[in-house]
């Protein structure tokens, strides 16, 4: 039986009305057939596309183009997206807005890139910073922070997010990657993301960006405390934290139906434990067998957390 | 024969409808609770991410369970490695069957994974013991495997509607000429181009005779996949966009055509999907465009810019502004059947892959000092172009 004869039977039987029964009847014929997505794609790529266009121009033609030319184009784009978002967005609510029009996300969007863009080439020409240039990262997350706020934008977020996670990874790069003491503040700072994230939303400030802080924060503070396990000198601590924090993924994501926090948390926590029990054996048939033990434990948990928690496909 | 009834997959399809109607207000929540107690099913279902998780933990059991046998057995020679690997597959595909008879999972991980590792296994199998039968042929042991992993992908497909595995299969099947060397480099792109036409041809009046419901969306997502790769195995100088490959292509006529074809593949998805309203083709059919004016330089070995990404950008966004434009002056916004509105309110997975990507420009090189005058702090002599940032 056909969807459209569903539909026919529902209104029939009284489910749902002549109107509702009119518009989906509509949706499932493809009356009217939505482009929104695809459009939406095509602004993405474009402003991205563009970006990276004026990246390499700048790059390969900075020194026929002129530092002033340049840092004017630059400046001008990002002044230009703000005026644009400034001039059209509705006042600031705490609350979920909508985007005022079309583009206006993608606008807020190219002028963030561009900013970020202008800061690059200040640093890569003129050295303002030098050894400390990742402090533009901050700067740049910062600012974009504050204009995914004021302009409900997640794209933008996303960018911020991950522009300070860029700034917090090269800090650890720089420093030899999560050696010592930068773990654990790898570990304060991913509390610090997560406070910020649970105050906000506690506060109603843009309650939906919740979840954008708690991908990073979560995956932040579990990588930091599984390179901790893979550290021999202090293994058995960041264990503990790692599991810690693995069974705190897990039951946060179940307790609110977020399942990707559980695949963090079991997925973390395994590698670390592996490593662990599998650091001093050498033999590969012990191994195996740790292995398929191990992976059938962590398949009938996930298995009971689904049947219990999980049902919704 | 499948193992889930036509009532059932309808029906897991006819909730997820459902389930976004209620996302969209179009209808209300004691309504879409009533259409779910008359559209439910008894088979076992979880979201996305458990299924994820389950199916990457029961590869591990599997591989590392003949991982162990092998190790424990010390079987060091191909035909013993063989007999374990196909009799694991054949128990991967018992297991599967009885989860799916027995415990009726749905799209769970683990059914899919055991049926995917039992395939995997058949076909390591089956190219073991050909390499004992024919050694010293390297070309056609993997030519064997590829044969076992295309069929055992389809019949999985057909066994357990598994789209993932038809897609493997295709993909397989594509790659068996390139494991032959007898062929030339074109003889090889032709021939998986055919062997990719055939399934589009198949796949395509089916798509047409059961439109956008089960079982036509299963062969619509295949078709788009088809005329996907099609255009992948053809587009000789797609692999050069990336700059880190670079061949020299003979200009014959095979050439010219590929670049033909380049133009004409994407515009005849473009023409069927808007006709189809195919959402699938649709979307193949823009990325293809797009992969087409990327390519279209390099194929007439025109001098390429670094601003040609800005003139690509300028266009993508200029043909999204006046298509949305033009949609949105149509009567309540509709042209033609179609809107630039959004209709319903799902997350639309080709944008969330989008929005993931970070994008930010980090200067990890430091170009050369400027000229000290500031006179207009715009040249450094010239210095510098190798730099990046």
């Amino acid at each position: 039986m056909s969807l459209l004869a569903d539909l026919d039977r529902w209104k029939d039987g009284g489910v749902i009305t002549g109107p509702q029964h009119a518009a989906l009847t509509a949706l499932v014929r493809k009356d009217s057939f939505s482009l929104f997505a695809e459009l939406n794609a095509l602004l993405y790529l474009g402003v991205v596309s563009f970006v990276a266009g004026a990246g390499w121009t700048i790059q390969a033609h900075f020194a026929s183009l002129g530092d002033v030319a340049i840092l004017s184009a630059l400046t001008a784009t990002f002044l230009a997206s703000l005026y644009y978002c400034f001039t059209r967005a509705a006042s600031y609510s705490h609350a979920q807005q909508e985007s005022p029009g079309f583009a206006f996300d993608y606008v807020l969007y190219l002028g963030c890139l561009m900013f970020g863009l202008e800061l690059g080439f200040l640093e890569w020409r003129f050295q303002l910073l030098k050894d400390s240039w990742d402090h533009y990262l901050l700067l740049s997350s910062l600012v974009y922070a504050v204009l995914a706020y004021r302009f409900d934008n997640r794209l933008v977020l996303s960018l911020a997010l991950s522009t300070l996670a860029g700034w917090f990874g090269f800090r650890l790069f720089r420093l030899q990657w999560f050696s010592g003491s930068l773990r654990v503040d790898a570990l304060i700072y991913s509390a610090l993301v997560a406070s910020a994230g649970v105050v906000l939303h506690r506060a109603g400030i843009k309650k939906h960006f919740l979840e954008a802080y708690m991908h990073v924060a979560v995956n932040v503070a579990l990588a930091a405390a599984l390179t901790g396990v893979f550290d021999v000198s202090a293994s058995l601590i960041y264990l503990v934290v790692l599991l810690g924090l693995g069974v705190g993924s897990v039951i946060a994501g179940l307790r609110f139906q977020r399942f990707a926090f559980v695949a963090y948390g079991v997925i973390y926590s395994y590698i670390g434990l592996s490593h662990l029990f599998l650091r001093n054996t050498f033999n590969s048939t012990v191994t195996f067998a740790y292995y398929a033990v191990s992976a059938t434990i962590v398949i009938v948990f996930l298995v009971v957390a689904a049947r219990r928690f999980g049902r919704d496909a | 024969m499948r193992r889930y009834t036509d009532s059932d997959e309808r029906r897991v399809r006819t909730q997820a409808e459902v389930r976004e109607w209620t996302r969209a207000g179009l209808i209300d929540t004691s309504q879409a609770a009533k259409l779910n107690a008359e559209l439910a099913v008894e088979l076992v279902r979880t979201n996305v991410f458990l299924r994820a998780t389950v199916a990457v933990f029961t590869a591990v059991i599997v591989f590392a369970a003949v991982g162990f046998i092998v190790s424990a057995l010390g079987l060091n020679n191909e035909r013993p490695i063989a007999m374990v690997a196909g009799a694991a597959a054949l128990a991967c595909i018992a297991l599967a069957e009885v989860l799916v008879g027995v415990f009726r999972l749905y799209r769970f991980g683990v059914e899919e994974m055991l049926a995917a590792a039992g395939v995997v296994l058949a076909s390591v199998s089956v190219a073991l013991f050909w390499s004992t039968w024919r050694p010293g042929s390297s070309q056609s042991v993997v030519v064997v495997g590829l044969v076992v992993a295309t069929a055992g992908g389809f019949a999985i497909h057909r066994r357990f509607g598994f789209i993932w595995a038809a897609l493997g299969a295709m993909i397989c099947g594509a790659a068996i000429p390139f494991q032959v060397r007898e062929l030339s480099a074109n003889s090889q792109r032709m021939i998986a181009a055919a062997v990719l036409a055939l399934v589009l041809v198949f796949v395509r009046g089916k798509r047409l005779r059961h439109g956008d419901e089960w079982p036509g969306d299963e062969y619509g997502t295949l078709q788009a996949a088809a005329f996907a790769g099609i255009y992948l195995v053809l587009n000789l100088r797609l692999i050069e966009v990336i700059q880190i490959f670079s061949r020299v292509h003979a200009h014959d006529w095979f050439y010219w055509a590929t670049w033909l074809l380049t133009w004409v593949l994407p515009i005849t998805g473009l023409v069927l999907s808007i006709r189809d309203k195919d959402r699938p083709l649709l979307v193949v059919s823009v990325v293809m465009t797009v992969l087409s004016l990327v390519t279209n330089k390099p194929y007439l070995e025109w001098p390429r810019h670094t601003w040609d990404p800005m003139l690509l950008g300028v266009l993508l966004i200029g043909i999204a502004l006046a298509m949305r434009r033009w949609l949105s002056s149509g009567p309540d916004g509709v042209r033609h059947g179609f809107t630039a509105a959004q209709i319903l309110r799902k997350d639309d997975p080709l944008l969330t892959v989008l929005s993931a990507a970070p994008i930010s420009v980090t200067p990890h090189a430091h170009a050369p000092a400027p000229a000290p005058s500031g006179f207009d702090g715009g040249r450094s002599g010239g210095a510098g172009g190798g730099g990046s940032f």
